[in-house]
């Protein structure tokens, strides 16, 4: 249903000057029954009879103002009357209901008010203002109408310094206009057959980049246009560009919910273009930052945006910005990067039909493949690693990757994390429970990991991966390890007498205080009871990743912010199972792609 | 049903076609209960710049009359039902006036949409009637009736107001709420409020037979067998207790379903009253005492793909630990803790092998789950599952 109404009903382009309020284009123009309506209520002859009937039976109509889809009932001169607004009105959103419709606009005074500056060719009439307004169907919701307002800001404001520096709106104004005269003073029988409209088409390069414009709202929600071949305006109506082209038809993604999954953007994730990075690149506008360039030649699924940062020579900022704008313009999608720990599962909303296009599509990029087989495969979570024929020869891994990856553009598969919660004594955990204070890695925000992120990149930066891991112990990380390197000491100081104290039975208060605060006395001893935590070792790590098991954080953020090894966190949490749950399901970032 | 707190009208505005004046407003009604009459125009909730640059929307030209119409400016959304009343004995043959509903730029307007119709059907009756508009003491008495209108329905979301002997007028905004989904006839419909805190003899007779039957346990076809009303009676009923909130629809309840917890488990963790909630809904009953919460939350954490309940059943055994499994998966259901995962059978080729198979073609299509081809077909779930089991050209996939 969400689907129909962001499609926009019609474009409407009207103006108010000199000549009083002028409908200049329409599209589409023939609404079925009321063509000849409208094209008779076009021609302005003082001497015509005015049937009153005709508006009689428009009164009465109580229903709807759409038929077939179509505006109706509408005709030029009422829709220029009420679109071509009071200039009180310009310069803000414009937004009018009436009955099931809804006009969504942004008028545009000609000139700058403050300037006072009088239109250069003032010779002829001249034009005070324009409003490029967009029909919707009224249920069309506030994130679609917010949309489509910013689109006729932008399409005004190009249109306004075309205007200034060529007269171009004036120019195009002119030719519309003269095309009505022109229809007008056709005899009677060839005008009820032509629309002034169609023919605007042929004469007038701004109705046809509005007709463009509608007809790419209608397909596939992505517009661009370059206006009087100079400016460009490009659009991306998120509702409809994330499903089109990923053949979801089901699913909408809002704007809000795209802002959602930026938010919890970190720098481990990773960004899974949409299409052939080459193909992409070949559409870019050629005034785009080269920075984007940059990005498409060296991103890989396989790639985390710290990775992708540094191999583009950019900062981490500037990465997200990009990626969000990629994101947001479908082009891309967030994963985390593919490795062979990945746990990948049938998405809930992956289409199952048979012949569908879908399926077809899958057996164009992977011929003797059927993609049902392969969704059966991945019924059961599993690891991309355990995926297919272990033994089977390379080029077959790398098919089974691509399908992997296909399948993640097609969002058809979902990851699954490991989530860890620290439950110690069988009531609640004081650990998990909500309150805002304790939070402190709980929802930490992008720019403290990054932070953490560019202190690792500063400290690390020679390290290859799995040097940095060894020297993990050493390594002072952000504020978590320079407060546990000053207990290092104590702890090797309190090493000698401690085993006595064990053996005693007694608990040494030291150990107690790693704990985070939140724990009560009764849950640090059930953790202290846990036989693991008799080594120093495995209980100082565990103390020190406490904070992580509030199920908030799955187990390749812990890997990546206290850069652990995954064989060590896995060790450590299988041996204090016992204290702890563990769960999988999806990270916050797919939930808003699979509208979970 | 009161409207929402942040959607209250913030003003009544009356404004009429004045014969030598044009477009004016006559009266307004502000939030705030005090009324003026407007003569000069001192400060007023919409003031006369405003007025003129959106008059046009108040005051239409005729091809809109009758018509709703929301016009959204300045910070404020002006949403009315322009009236025209042609007749002789007005001067310019003609008498045009608009009561509009005034609310904030970014108020929901949409529950008031019904009440300024209605009401400007009540001053066009009232009008053809006793020509109370065009009679200037009648008249006098609007500002009064708006008030009272504004202040009942922003307090009450209803008003009643008399306006003479034989005329009330009756206005209650409507909450829109989004239409329910589908019932299936697999669904299990479930009470979210106490089944006696409704008045169930108020409901319609069909919804009374199948009242009782609602137990959590059985499913929209079964309820429709054993309480003998028409399957699609059944459906349009709980619909429409579905659309109160009355009930929810839950899965079929059998022992090789397979669950999945979802990232809202962690409001299980968080959450201290779903927490005593949980707890006591899951008890089995007949036990001393409440299971412990690291329990109910491991036997939550454990479910997922590839884990049928009767395979976790047997692995935790919930019975010893004193959690009823049924009501432990219904209540992860309803509060979307856990997430049923389906099973769906594709059949890849045109022929199926078997001759049994073969009357199952049409279910086999991916498009529907082993719940619903059992429920049409009548076979057990053991049945088909053997059935398709043994067929090669069959592939099942779980979402």
């Amino acid at each position: 249903m969400d689907d129909q109404t962001s499609s926009p009903v019609a474009i409407i382009l009207v103006s108010s000057g000199s000549r009083g309020d002028k409908l200049l284009f329409r599209y589409p123009y023939i609404g079925p029954q009321t063509a000849e309506n409208t094209v008779k209520k076009s021609v302005q002859n003082p001497y015509a009879v005015r049937l009153a009937d005709d508006q009689q039976v428009e009164k009465k109509r109580p229903g709807s103002c759409l038929s077939k889809g179509h505006l109706f009932g509408f005709t030029d001169d009422l829709l220029a009357a009420i679109l071509a607004t009071k200039s009180e009105l310009c310069g803000q959103k414009f937004e009018l209901k009436i009955n099931d419709l809804r006009f969504i606009g942004h008028p545009t005074l000609m000139h700058y008010g403050s300037k006072g500056q009088v239109s250069p060719k003032s010779e002829g009439p001249s034009m005070i203002l324009f409003n490029i307004v967009f029909a919707l169907k009224a249920a069309a919701s506030i994130s679609v109408i917010q949309c489509y307002h910013d689109f006729s800001k932008r399409l005004a404001i190009a249109l306004r310094h075309e205007e200034h520096r060529c007269g171009y709106l004036s120019h195009e104004a002119k030719v519309m206009l003269g095309v009505v005269d022109e229809v007008a003073a056709l005899p009677e029988a060839d005008f009820d057959s032509q629309s002034p409209f169609s023919l605007m088409l042929n004469k007038s390069e701004l109705a046809r980049d509005l007709k463009h414009v509608y007809l790419s709202l209608c397909s596939n929600g992505d517009v661009r246009i370059n206006v009087n071949h100079w400016i460009e305006v490009s659009f991306c109506l998120p509702h409809k560009a994330h499903c089109q082209s990923r053949l979801l038809d089901h699913m909408v993604i809002k704007p809000e919910q795209i802002n959602k999954c930026l938010e919890v953007l970190r720098p481990y994730h990773a960004m899974l273009l949409l299409d052939d990075a080459n193909k992409l690149i070949a559409e870019l506008s050629p005034d785009m930052s080269p920075a984007l360039i940059r990005v498409f030649r060296v991103t890989t699924p396989l790639k985390s945006l710290r990775d992708l940062g540094a191999d583009a020579d950019l900062t981490l900022r500037q990465v997200f910005y990009l990626v969000s704008h990629l994101v947001y313009w479908a082009k891309a999608t967030i994963i985390y990067p593919l490795c062979e720990t990945n746990v990948y599962v049938l998405s809930p909303n992956a289409s199952l039909q048979v012949n569908a296009t879908l399926a077809s599509r899958f057996v164009e990029h992977f011929p003797g493949m059927s993609l049902h087989a392969v969704m059966e495969d991945f019924s059961l979570p599993t690891q991309l690693r355990e995926q297919g024929n272990p033994l089977g020869l390379p080029h077959q891994q790398v098919q089974q990757v691509q399908t992997v990856v296909w399948m993640l553009q097609h969002r058809l598969l979902v990851q699954l994390h490991t989530y860890v919660f620290l439950v110690p004594t069988s009531g609640p955990s004081s650990l998990l429970i909500k309150s805002r204070s304790t939070d402190t890695v709980g929802h930490g925000s992008q720019e403290e990991l990054q932070e953490a992120d560019s202190r690792r990149i500063s400290g690390l930066s020679n390290f290859s991966d799995t040097d940095s891991v060894a020297s993990e112990y050493g390594s002072p990380q952000g504020s978590f390890v320079a407060s546990y390197s000053g207990l290092e000491s104590d702890m090797a100081n309190m090493k000698a007498g401690l085993s006595v104290d064990l053996d005693e039975g007694r608990l040494p208060t030291r150990l107690k205080e790693l704990l985070p605060d939140e724990l009560s006395s009764e849950e640090k001893e059930a953790i202290l009871s846990v036989p693991a935590a008799r080594s120093p070792e495995d209980f100082k790590m565990f103390a020190r990743l406490c904070p992580y098991f509030q199920g908030c954080h799955h187990l390749e953020e812990i890997m990546y912010c206290e850069n652990v090894r995954r064989s060590t966190l896995l060790t450590l949490l299988d041996k204090f199972r016992s204290v702890l749950v563990t769960c999988q399901h999806e990270d916050r970032v797919t939930t808003v792609f699979h509208n979970l | 049903m009161a409207a929402p707190k942040e959607s209250k009208i913030e003003c009544l505005l009356f404004s009429e076609f004045h014969p030598t004046a044009g477009p004016k407003i006559m009266y307004q009604a502000c939030l705030y209960a005090y009324v003026r009459y407007v003569l000069d125009f001192p400060e007023n909730y919409i003031d006369k710049e405003l007025f003129d640059a959106i008059h046009i929307y108040i005051i239409t030209k005729p091809q809109l009359q009758g018509r709703l119409i929301m016009s959204n400016a300045f910070g404020k959304k002006i949403m009315g039902c322009p009236v025209c009343i042609d007749h002789p004995k007005y001067a310019r043959n003609a008498l045009i006036f608009n009561l509009c509903f005034v609310f904030d730029g970014l108020a929901n307007s949409r529950p008031y949409e019904k009440p300024v119709r209605k009401l400007s059907r009540y001053l066009v009756s009232l009008e053809r009637e006793s020509g109370f508009l065009s009679n200037e003491e009648s008249k006098q008495t609007l500002p009064r009736i708006m008030a009272q209108i504004l202040t009942d329905l922003n307090e009450q979301g209803s008003c009643a107001v008399e306006v003479n002997q034989v005329t009330t007028i009756y206005l209650k905004t409507l909450l829109v709420i989004n239409n329910p989904g589908e019932v299936h006839m697999y669904d299990v419909p479930i009470f979210t409020v106490q089944c006696d805190s409704f008045h169930s003899h108020q409901w319609d007779l069909t919804t009374q037979q199948i009242l009782p039957y609602i137990d959590g346990m059985r499913h929209v076809a079964r309820i429709s067998v054993e309480s003998d009303v028409a399957i699609s009676l059944v459906k349009s009923c709980l619909q429409n207790m579905l659309y109160y909130g009355i009930i929810k629809l839950l899965p079929i309840f059998q022992y090789s379903n397979v669950y999945t917890v979802t990232s809202k488990i962690n409001r299980l963790a968080q959450d201290r009253d779903l927490q005593n909630e949980c707890n006591k809904y899951v008890a089995k009953p007949g036990q001393l005492g409440f299971p412990c919460f690291r329990d109910i939350f491991m036997l939550f954490c454990s479910l997922g793909p590839g884990t049928p309940v009767k395979d976790w059943c047997a692995r935790h055994n919930p019975q010893q630990l004193k959690v009823d499994e049924r009501r432990l998966i219904q209540f992860g259901v309803l509060h979307g803790l856990l997430r049923r995962i389906h099973k769906y059978p594709v059949l890849l080729t045109n022929e199926p092998g078997s001759q049994n198979l073969r009357l199952l073609s049409r279910w086999l299509n991916g498009q529907h789950h082993y719940d619903e081809i059992c429920c049409r077909t009548g076979l057990s779930y053991s049945v088909l599952d053997e059935m398709i089991e043994d067929d090669p050209t069959i592939v099942v996939c779980w979402k």
